[in-house]
Order: C-alpha cells, then structure tokens, then sequence
C-alpha cells in the first residue's frame, strides 16, 4: 500500500479532487456501454418473440413482408 | 489500369477517351459556374466580409492585426471554401446530370477530378488572388504576401479535393449542409496548420520552402486518393 | 480462402460462435481493469515529481490507446466490407463508433482534470490533447453520417469511406499538429513522458490496457450482436434464439 491510512487514500494526497473523477469517468463509461448492451440484447429479443407472437395469432398476415432480410 | 485501357479502347471505338471526357467536363462546369456571375462572387464577398469583421470585434490596432493576419485570412479563406462546397455537386445531382457523368464510360475519379478542378478554378484561385488585398488591410508586412498567395493556391486545391468527398457523401441528404462541415473541418486541420503556419513563418523572415513542399505533398497525395474516393461516394448517393 | 470469408462473414455462425466467447471477454476484463484500478490507485508508489496525481494515468493511458486502436479496427472492417460486401464488417464498424467516441472522450475529459495539478490549467492546446480532439470531430461525424442516410446500406458505405479517408487523415493530423505546437512553443514537456518506470508503476498500466482491450472486444461483439437480431429478426435461427432464452428465463 502506498498510502499510509486509509483516509490517505481517499483524500490520494489531495489530489482525490483529480483522480477519483478520471476514474469515475473513464472506468464509468466502460460500465455504461456493458449495461447498455447487455440491456439492448433483452429488449431485442423481447421484441422479436412478441412479434412472433403477433403473427401466431393472425396466421394469414405475415410480418416477414415488412422486414428486410440481410444475408 | 482495366478503366485507362477501356477509356483507349474507347477512342479506338471512336468513343471519347479519358482526356477528352475529362476537358469535356471541365468546360462544361467552368461555363455553367461562368454563367451566374452572382453566385461566382459569392465566396470572395463572403471571404471579404469574415476578414473585415474581425477587426470590428477585436481592434483596429495594427501590430495586433498583423500578427493574427496568417491565421485570420486562412480561417477565412477555409469557410469561404467550405461554404462553396454543397453547390459542387448539389444541382448535378438535382437535375440527373451527375447520373449521366457516371454511366460515362471514363472512370468516375477522372470527371469528379474535373468538376474539382472547375470549381477550384472558381473558388480557390480567386480567393488566392484577392488575399492580398485583403491582407494589406490586416497590416501583413508586405514581404509575406507572395507566401501568402501561394500557400491559398495550393491550400485551396487541397481543400476543394478533400471537401469533394464530404460534398459528395452529403449530397444526397435533404439537409446536408452542417453535416458537410462536421465531416469536413476536422480534415482541413491540416491544411489550415501548415498554412497558416508558414505565412507566420515568412512574416517572420524563415526559410519556408520545405514546409512549402509539405504542402505540395499534401495536394499530391489529395489529389491521388480524393477524386477516387469522392467518385464512390457519388455512386452510393445515387444508389440510396 | 471464399468459404472462409463466407463463414466468418455469416450472422449465425459469428452469432453462436461469440456467444461462447462473450462471457470470458466480459469476465477477464473486468477482472483485470479491477486488479489494475487497486493496483494503480492503491500500492504502486506515487511519482515523485506528480504526486498521486500521476495516478489519473492508468485511465488516461489506456482510453487514448483504445481510441486510436478502436479507429483502426473501423478502417479495417471498412475495407473487408467495402472489398468483399460483408455486412458483418459493417456491423462491427457501427457497433465499435460510439464506444471510439467514448474512449477518445474520456481521454480528453482525464487529460484535462490531470491538467490541472500539472500545468495549472483546464486545457492546454498541447499537440496530443488536440489530435485527440480532432479525433473526437471525426467519430462524430462518421456517426452522424451513417445517422443521416435513409437507407442503411447507403449510411454503411458512406461510414466506411468516411473511416477510410479518416484513416489516411489521421497521421496527417498528427504530424501537423505536432508542428504546429514546436511552432508556437507552448508546453512542451508530456503528460506521459516518464523516463524509465519501475515495474510496480507499468505492471498495473499493462493489466489496465490489456483489459480495456478485452472489454473493448465484448462491447463491439455484444453490440455487433444486438445489431444483427435487429436487422433480421425474422429468421429462423432468431426466432428460435429468443425461444430459447423465454424457455430460460
């Protein structure tokens, strides 16, 4: 440990004003993007069972027309 | 090389080749630019008005004047440029003209080549002639002005053959214009750094030509990879 | 050399494939930036010059290597799509722009915080701080790009030639702006330049980069990911996916 208590540490020498926001930031940004994705992936499947669904119950309607396929 | 011996295979043919293609284009874009004598004028009153605000919004005192002049008339010169570019390809496009230049048979790099050069010859070399005017009022010490005007001749073709690509990106969106320049400004950087720079630099009595050189260099390399790269935005404007 | 191409460039199989690789992507580096954050923050020794200032550099570091690798990785999937049409390549791009963009801005946002203790100011037009912010400039405009067009083919080719002639750009920028700051003389010591480190300061750096590195790769997969299940979430593989995961839910 390079500090001498722990109060050191959090107050880093005085510079806690500088070094805890960079990190906040940079290592919050990375979090960000994590949760964000991991949501994204949820809704998008959400979505595609519910748009199963829907077409399930009106079998002669196919949403297949109105979604492009990519190869 | 498959395209050079289409476009030979082409005179053969009797069909136009590449040079022809090419003057065929830039004739055409330099009577049409000719043709609204207004809109010629556009970008230099422009130019001209940007440089006289600023004397108005920071002092008319001339050793300040003279030491911001570089940087000024360069800013300058690069938005009047800037501001030139939505019209390069816009009424092409508009019309089904930039459709027809592409089904040319010469390769599309060489025609965008001479609609680049048509408006370079109606925007830059203007700008480039007028500066030193302009540069007389912003007190630049009078043995920097041939510096001056060759780094706008130079400068400006870079800047119209890299704003090419943004212009063509661009032109198929409804309202591209601010987009255009977000692309665009962080690609003059360059172009403004060095030409500025060695303005500063001769005001300062240093030996500029390397950086001059530097500068060359960078047209060639623009002009190697812009006209190519600007040909293929077209294509994909057109597309979508 | 083409069914290859063709199997790495098929959603389905990208899609399974990295889905068994995902959580190690995800779990590694977060194990990693946690062991090198303590690490930096709390044992390696403080510099003698910068105090625990110095301390901001195991973020600052590996965010400006992130944005510079993150382009790079763009251009390289700009051209396998432009060259071969692959959308996978395309996807990728897409999914690794905004995560550029954050990397290049959080660079920017720890430069300037350290800034303050070093030199006493916000900002400095020092030549790495402004390259950065071109940077910055640049993903912008590659995402509002692709943002702009109708049609999403058309937005993934203007993206890529956008990234491509940003990439030839790129050194250009560097180099001028290098120039430009000998030329006007400003601050002309570095934020980063140490001479020699010991071990206990670059070790915690090394495990920050290495793991920025993996979350970089999970982020891009995931999003690349999420992008495919949106733009064909009609095929059968997806639809039995998303059974699979209600069933397990």
């Amino acid at each position: 440990m390079a500090f001498d208590s722990l109060t050191d540490f959090w107050a880093m020498n005085g510079y806690a004003a500088y070094v805890w926001p960079a990190f906040i930031v940079v290592l919050g940004a990375l979090v960000a993007f994590a949760l964000v994705s991991v949501i994204e992936q949820r809704r998008l499947l959400r979505h595609v069972s519910a748009l199963e669904r829907r077409e399930a119950r009106r079998p002669g309607r196919s949403a297949t027309a109105t979604v492009e396929e990519t190869s | 090389m498959s395209a050079e011996r289409a476009a030979t295979d082409n005179t053969a043919a009797g069909l136009p080749g590449l040079w022809q293609g090419f003057s065929a284009t830039l004739y055409r874009d330099c009577r049409l630019r000719f043709r609204r004598r207004s809109e010629l004028a556009n970008p230099l009153i422009f130019f001209a008005l940007v440089v006289t605000l600023f004397p108005l919004g920071l002092s008319p005192d001339s050793t300040l004047l003279a030491e911001i002049a570089p940087g000024l008339l360069w800013v300058a010169a690069l938005l009047a440029v800037l501001l030139s570019l939505d019209g390069l390809f816009r009424d092409d496009f508009d019309d089904g003209t930039l459709e027809q230049l592409l089904l040319a048979p010469q390769p599309a790099g060489v025609l965008v080549l001479a609609k680049i050069v048509a408006h370079w010859l109606t925007t830059g070399l203007p700008l480039a002639l007028l500066s030193p005017l302009l540069a007389v009022m912003l007190a630049l010490p009078g043995h920097s002005m041939g510096v001056l005007m060759l780094t706008l001749l130079v400068g400006s073709a870079t800047l119209s053959l890299i704003g090419a690509i943004g212009a063509a990106l661009t032109v198929g969106l409804r309202r591209g214009g601010v987009l255009l320049s977000l692309l665009i400004l962080p690609l003059y950087a360059p172009v403004l750094i060095f030409g500025a720079g060695i303005v500063r630099l001769a005001v300062e009595g240093a030996v500029v030509t390397p950086w001059l050189a530097l500068m060359g260099a960078m047209l060639a390399l623009s002009l190697l990879a812009a006209p190519w790269a600007a040909g293929a935005a077209l294509k994909l404007s057109l597309d979508g | 050399m083409w069914p290859i191409i063709h199997k790495l460039g098929s959603p389905k199989w990208f899609y399974t494939m990295s889905g068994r690789w995902l959580p190690f992507l995800w779990g590694i580096g977060a194990i990693l930036i946690t062991i090198g954050s303590l690490w930096g923050l709390a044992f390696a020794p403080a510099d003698y010059q910068q105090g625990d200032s110095f301390r901001i550099l195991y973020v600052h570091v590996p965010a400006a290597i992130l944005a510079q690798s993150c382009f790079a990785m763009m251009a390289l999937c700009s051209v396998i799509f432009l060259v071969w049409r692959i959308k996978l390549a395309d996807m990728a791009a897409g999914a690794a722009a905004p995560f550029g963009a954050a990397m290049t801005f959080s660079a920017l946002f720890s430069g300037a915080i350290w800034g303050v203790p070093t030199w006493g100011t916000w900002w400095v037009w020092d030549a790495r701080l402004t390259s950065m912010l071109l940077l910055l400039f640049i993903y912008l405009g590659i995402m509002a790009l692709r943002g702009a067009f109708a049609s999403r083919d058309g937005g993934a080719r203007a993206a890529a030639i956008l990234t491509l002639v940003g990439v030839i750009n790129l050194p250009i920028i560097k180099y001028s702006v290098v120039w430009w700051n000998t030329l006007h003389q400003g601050a002309t010591f570095s934020l980063t330049e140490k001479p020699a480190m010991p071990a206990s300061m670059w070790l915690p750096l090394l495990l920050m980069v290495i793991g920025f590195y993996l979350i970089f790769a999970a982020v891009t997969v995931a999003r690349t990911r999420n992008e495919i299940i949106r733009r064909q979430p009609s095929a059968r593989w997806v639809r039995a996916l998303a059974q699979g995961e209600r069933n397990g839910l």
